[in-house]
């Protein structure tokens, strides 16, 4: 496969040397970032161009003699650079340094702030991950998209955010085992610490890694690029946490070569906007940098910080109505006066990372190796022979009881007035815990009782180990090649502790859904047999402990060609991955294959992609994407019951994966934009999920294998200069994301009563839940003079599916005593099938900035507010539970859980800078 | 400008890409399958194997056997009964083109497997076949005045010889038209009785010869006639624990459709459900008259509204106005623990309702509830304490509430004597 590359390298070359002449050159911005897509053209002969991925632009047919090229980009002052063209060859510009202007800085502040807040409240969210894009690039549809497709989730081109890759100084940083990213390992710094970045869109090429199909964003530390000063600021929200301060101090390079940079952030909300809800955190980020020679610099970052929050759970819309609020979170109740939650995260990432950057005119090789830690655990209660203390359990609702007039009055006059019976009601868990102890009394040790209730952590710690080196290099004046290597070691740990015995004794730790009246095998109940009927305390391990061990390895490249009509790239990236669970328990229900290592999963993965840029003139463009190859299946979703055993699903696959796209994209002087098509197509997926199953009384796992999927449409973003300060965008997205195939599915009951189970599951042409498949945006920015900014924005969401439970699609044997004719029984399958809908949506937003100058200080003051309508009734996120009624098939039984975003939201910052 | 043209160009690509939106897949139907053998081996109607086995005596047992050739008997018919109303119980009616045979079995809800219109075939050999008291039915052996004579067979026996195949298709079943002057002459044919035995028949034009009287008085199995216009008689066993057993024969006339059994020497008719009574001539309203009411009460018009004794003493029904005194509110889930004689209400959702402002007695009271809404924002004693001793009209529908007569569904009130 290498040698295949070598040789189209070797074509490129010889493509090279037949083209004309012209004028290349770079633009960067303040921090020496290439900045793509900027217009240059040449004052004297006007030819123009538009810059690529790398910022290099490349003007054809240019008129020899002396001659100033112009850069142009929105948020950018206009700069210009002399040039000398020459009658033959190609001219090189000195890099065009542009520097953003006020209202680039504004808009920044603005989008940096709301990308914040908005990642936590989708962080959470056990059932979804939501691509968040890290937003800053210059294309006007994936910017807005970034910022503005709010408030439900918009999943970039429908996408999970597995297939998403974020870098830090050139490693991924995604965790291995789930596929994701989780933006809190920045702790809220994007808009200082983190703030240099290169953001690459959908398979677009990138020159710090292959990418993902979701896109990249690379995250550069390098203390000398921060601008030295100091910048404070401090800010409100009525969100999930209500105030904010952060302070970055930069050096910038000294004569000796060092150049520092320190930043402190905290964020708290005593009560966030949900009820029973808070927040608390606080991060530290340091980067050094020691410049050695002209071409060799070393930086040392690192950075961590403990979070800790309070959080909400989705439930149901009946909940919701009988509070009378969508806001309502059930995970918290009164105990002691005080509200207490039982639902808590804590969190933490520290991470360290070396890197050594080599850089000359023709070549950067950026080398880094880190460690990080990604620990979190959320707490949850727990119950051993007693009833489920959760508030919106099923049974406290007043529809359980829809058909005794009397139960439902009084459920439902319950849920209107009384906080101790719609919140966790802590007096009784603890009382009863409390009467156990004094039945224990005068008891011998074997027949003590323990607690009935517990609050229990769920404990997920990652370590990574990773290494990354990536070469750039200007190979001639028209090609250049890319090219990398990494390693990547990870290991997880998963377990539970006791978090609160809640007054009781200990715990018993035996699975409590396994022990029913008929148990098969006593053994069954234990969860770790080597120590069984153990009693545990505040602090101990329980329930499972083991962990999965993950290795990769690979080697990317790629080459990159500008040609005075054509721009193409084209670049391979090999893939090794090995995983294995380890299990440090011997559980009752797998007796023989839960303790010790599983056997290694092994993967080798390819993906080759193109690239090409058609230009037609100065102004107009053709561009055009393609990939394709596979991809590992990822350790969460291969493993059918990871806290039980060690078995994998049946024969393990790689996914599939063809994506491509094809854009149109214009610039002229003051109208600007692209429209672009893509289609992908995932297939030989792999998805798990996990639920408690009520006809089982049973925690079940659910993989789905062999899942193929089609996520395509069309994206539009334009931008209009109506005068030189004002500026209409639109933004707009139109697709479908289906699942296209009956996929297998295996069932696995985490008690053991039952075996695993295979079936097919009909999903053929059902969405992708709980993402807006259709969305437009319409936004003005004006930046008026003294420094005063001001946008406005509305966003029309529509197309959401709500998440639909694979068991709704799965053919039922025992229906048809349900129905007395066969029509009767095909509409019971319809309705049972049906894919709920999400109502559509339109919220508007605006935000004000102004900067202020005095000498050398600075200070800025923007309020962004969202939602300015006040609609409460914007569900983001909603999912079908995945219990079925098999008593009657009756579909709202159990219905759909969702999540609301709040009303009105308002950002309000002030920083300064000196 | 060229940039539209390429615009469009793009747009049109891309609608065909996301255009196209085919159905949504559905999981396949899963329906019950007899055996093919059992299919394929059907070789016998329901009228022949019936007339094969008929005797004239009124209490008999069989054993089914085998045909000439050797074969298992296999027969095969749509379900025409249903035991969802509990008239027929523990009994399945199968029949096919030629005829319908009766199938005793010791199960019940027979009907959550085996619905009306529902295919089953039978492998009969091997099975009992005989009389019960004049019908002739497939069952267990059992006696009957220490003779043989037929009874249920076991569950376990039906399931392993009877196989539902498909789905049920009520359309598929006929029913015969007769009148009942029709029915005493097939009475006297021993080959008529025996083909037309658990027939579903339908009559025209009849009448109940005691209108206005409840089918059973809920616990006593009845006997309900109707006549013709010739005055010929049919009696609709109606059984006390029918879902509609303390149902009021209504006035007028219509047809009647039901299973044809055989008792003793003479035929009854089991209705399955209410829809057995076709036509529009029927009167489900009409109402026996009453004597006189005594006094103090009403009749549940605004002007007179019923008291809450009438409601108590069963006088009152339908939606109506009723009056009274609110004396208290119900806290939790039983009348008995929970009634509160005070306006410190904890909960919105119901009111006590006496006939004195004064009564402290719950036997007295009768409980209202308070529909979310309008009626309930005005009337409950949690947000409105000073409600309490006041008179109170309101109409609603006249049901059990807490297990006693009570008003649900309240649409309208009045503070006073007197609806409005």
């Amino acid at each position: 496969m290498l040698k295949v590359t070598l040789a189209t390298l070797a074509l490129g070359c010889l493509v090279t040397a037949t083209a004309a002449t012209g004028v290349r050159g770079r633009v960067v911005d303040a921090e020496g970032r290439p900045v793509p897509g900027v217009t240059v053209s040449l004052t004297q002969g006007g030819q123009q161009a538009v810059t690529d991925a790398s910022g290099t632009y490349w003007i054809e047919n240019a008129t020899p003699g002396a001659d100033r090229v112009v850069a142009t980009a929105p948020g950018y002052n206009l700069q210009t650079e002399g040039v000398q063209v020459e009658p033959v060859g190609v001219s090189q510009v000195d890099d065009v340094v542009i520097v953003a202007n006020d209202k680039g800085r504004a808009v920044e502040e603005i989008n940096e702030l709301f990308f914040d807040i908005s990642d936590l409240e989708s962080d959470d969210d056990s059932s979804q991950s939501i691509a968040r894009l890290a937003g800053a690039s210059d294309d006007i549809y994936y910017n807005t998209a970034s910022y503005n497709f709010g408030p439900m989730y918009f999943r970039f081109r429908g996408y999970d955010s597995q297939y998403q890759s974020i870098y830090l100084n050139g490693i991924k940083m995604n965790d291995p085992i789930r596929g994701r990213f989780s933006f809190g390992t920045l702790m809220g710094m994007t808009s200082r610490a983190f703030r240099q970045k290169t953001a690459t869109v959908g398979i677009a090429a990138s020159d710090y890694a292959f990418g993902s199909i979701g896109g990249s964003t690379n995250y550069n530390t390098l203390a000398s690029g921060y601008a030295p000063g100091f910048y404070g600021s401090v800010a409100y929200t009525n969100s999930n946490y209500s105030g904010r301060v952060m302070a970055t101090y930069a050096t910038g390079l000294n004569a000796k070569g060092w150049a520092f940079v320190v930043s402190a952030i905290g964020r708290y909300s005593h009560e966030g906007v949900q009820k029973g809800t808070w927040y608390n955190s606080g991060g530290l980020f340091m980067s050094l940098d020691k410049k050695i020679d002209d071409n060799n610099t070393i930086n040392l970052t690192a950075f961590g910080g403990p979070t800790e929050r309070a959080v909400s759970t989705p439930t149901y819309q009946e909940a919701y109505d009988l509070v009378g609020s969508n806001m309502y979170n059930p995970c918290w109740g009164w105990y002691q006066g005080k509200k207490r939650s039982a639902s808590i995260v804590q969190s933490a990432d520290p991470t360290a990372i070396l890197t050594w950057l080599y850089k000359d005119s023709k070549t950067t090789v950026n080398t880094s190796a880190s460690i990080n830690w990604n620990l979190y655990n959320k707490s949850a209660l727990n119950w051993y022979k007693a009833n489920d203390p959760n508030p919106a359990y099923y049974r406290n609702l007043p529809s359980y009881y829809a058909d005794n007039q009397e139960q439902y009055d009084f459920y439902e006059n319950l849920w209107r007035t009384d906080d101790n019976f719609r919140q966790i009601n802590w007096d009784r868990i603890y009382r009863v815990n409390a009467l156990n102890n004094v039945a224990n009394q005068g008891l011998p040790e074997s027949e003590r009782q323990g607690s009935s209730y517990i609050l229990e952590k769920r404990v997920s710690n990652l370590f990574n180990a990773r290494f990354n080196t990536y070469v750039n290099r200007t190979l001639t004046s028209r090609l250049s090649l890319q090219a990398g290597a990494h390693f990547a070691y990870t290991h997880g740990s998963y377990y539970k502790t006791i978090k609160d015995l809640l007054g009781g004794d200990y715990w018993l730790d035996i699975d409590p859904f396994s022990d029913r009246d008929i148990t098969l095998n006593p053994t069954m109940l234990q969860n770790n047999l080597d120590d069984p009927n153990r009693h545990v305390g505040k602090g101990d391990k329980f329930g499972y402990d083991y962990s999965l061990n993950e290795l990769t390895a690979g080697v990317w490249l790629q080459n990159t060609l500008t040609l005075p009509h054509w721009d193409l790239n084209y670049g391979l990236d090999l893939t090794y991955t090995q995983f294995q669970r380890d299990g440090r328990w011997r559980n009752g229900r797998a007796p023989d294959n839960s303790k010790g290592k599983s056997r290694m999963q092994r993967f080798d993965n390819a993906m080759v992609k193109i690239g090409a840029t058609y230009k037609i003139d100065g102004r107009n463009f053709i561009i055009g994407h393609a990939q394709y190859g596979t991809r590992a299946p990822l350790a969460d979703a291969v493993f059918i019951a990871p806290r039980v055993k060690n078995d994998v699903i049946d024969d393990p696959q790689s996914e599939r994966i063809f994506a491509g796209d094809i854009a149109y994209a214009w610039s002229y002087r003051r109208f600007r934009g692209a429209l672009t098509g893509f289609y992908t197509s995932t297939a030989n997926g792999t998805e798990r999920s996990a639920f408690f199953d009520d006809r089982y009384s049973a925690y079940t796992n659910y993989v789905l294998q062999d899942v193929k999927k089609v996520y395509g449409g069309v994206e539009l973003g334009m931008a209009y200069d109506i005068t030189s300060s004002l500026t209409a965008t639109v933004a707009a997205t139109y697709a479908r994301y289906q699942y296209k195939n009956n996929p297998l599915s295996t069932r696995s009951f985490e008690n053991g009563m039952y075996p695993d189970t295979t079936q097919t599951v009909y999903l053929r042409n059902y969405y992708a839940g709980s993402t807006p498949q259709t969305v437009v945006n319409v936004g003005l920015d004006w930046a008026a003079p003294n420094n005063w900014y001001f946008n406005i924005n509305g966003t029309w969401m529509a197309d959401a599916y709500v998440n639909f439970s694979p068991v709704y699609h799965e053919a039922l044997p025992d229906l048809w005593q349900q129905c007395g004719s066969e029509q009767e029984l095909q509409a019971k399958i319809e309705e049972l099938a049906r894919q709920d809908k999400l109502n559509n949506q339109f919220c508007l937003n605006a935000s004000i900035g102004k900067a202020i100058y005095f000498g050398r200080y600075s200070l800025n003051i923007n309020v962004n507010v969202t939602n300015i309508l006040n609609n409460q009734n914007i569900a983001v996120n909603a999912f079908q539970q995945s219990r079925l009624d098999t008593k009657n098939y009756d579909r709202n039984k159990y219905p759909n859980r969702l999540t609301y975003s709040q009303g009105i939201k308002v950002f309000a910052n002030i920083g300064f800078r000196f | 400008m060229k940039h539209i043209i390429y615009m469009a160009l793009g747009l049109m690509t891309a609608a065909a890409l996301t255009g196209c939106s085919d159905d949504m897949e559905l999981p396949p139907m899963v329906s019950p399958q007899a055996p093919t053998q059992v299919v394929k081996g059907l070789n016998t109607t329901i009228a022949q194997l019936k007339q094969d086995y008929w005797a004239n005596d009124r209490n008999y047992v069989k054993t089914i056997g085998q045909t000439p050739d050797g074969e298992d008997i296999i027969i095969a018919g749509r379900v025409t009964s249903s035991d969802e109303t509990g008239n027929i119980y523990k009994t399945l009616v199968v029949e096919d083109a030629t005829g319908a045979i009766t199938i005793a079995v010791n199960a019940k809800n027979l009907y959550q497997t085996y619905k009306q219109g529902q295919e089953i075939y039978i492998r009969a050999t091997g099975l009992n076949i005989g009389g019960y008291n004049g019908l002739m039915q497939i069952g267990g052996a059992g006696t009957y005045n220490n003779a043989p004579s037929m009874t249920q067979m076991d569950e376990a026996v039906f399931t392993s010889h009877a196989f539902a195949q498909g789905m049920p298709n009520v359309d598929k079943i006929d029913t015969a038209v007769v009148t009942i002057s029709e029915l005493a002459n097939i009475k006297s044919q021993p080959v008529l009785l025996c083909d037309w035995q658990s027939k579903l028949i339908r009559i025209d034009n009849v009448e109940f010869v005691t209108p206005g009287v409840e089918f059973t008085n809920g616990s006593k199995n009845a006997d309900v006639y109707v006549k013709d216009a010739d005055g010929q008689k049919l009696n609709l066993r109606m059984s006390a624990y029918a879902t509609f057993s303390r149902q009021i024969a209504p006035a007028g006339h219509g047809s009647v459709t039901g299973i044809l059994s055989y008792y003793g020497s003479d035929w009854q008719m089991l209705i399955i459900d209410m829809d057995a009574f076709g036509g529009n001539d029927w009167d489900w309203t009409y109402v026996k008259p009453k004597p006189e009411p005594g006094e103090g009460s009403g009749d549940g018009s605004s002007a007179t509204p019923y008291t809450v004794s009438d409601v108590i003493g069963g006088g009152a029904s339908g939606t109506a106005w009723v009056t009274g005194y609110v004396v208290g509110w119900i806290d939790g889930k039983t009348i008995a623990d929970g009634a509160r004689f005070n306006a410190s209400a904890t909960s919105a959702t119901n009111l006590l309702l006496a006939p004195d402002p004064a009564c402290q007695d719950v036997n007295l009271c009768i409980p209202l509830q308070l529909p979310t809404g309008e009626v309930r924002t005005a009337l409950n004693l949690m947000d409105n304490a000073a409600n309490l001793g006041r008179q109170l009209t309101v109409y609603g529908s006249i049901e059990k509430y807490f297990g006693v007569p009570g008003v649900k569904t309240i649409t309208q009130f009045n503070f006073g004597p007197t609806g409005k």
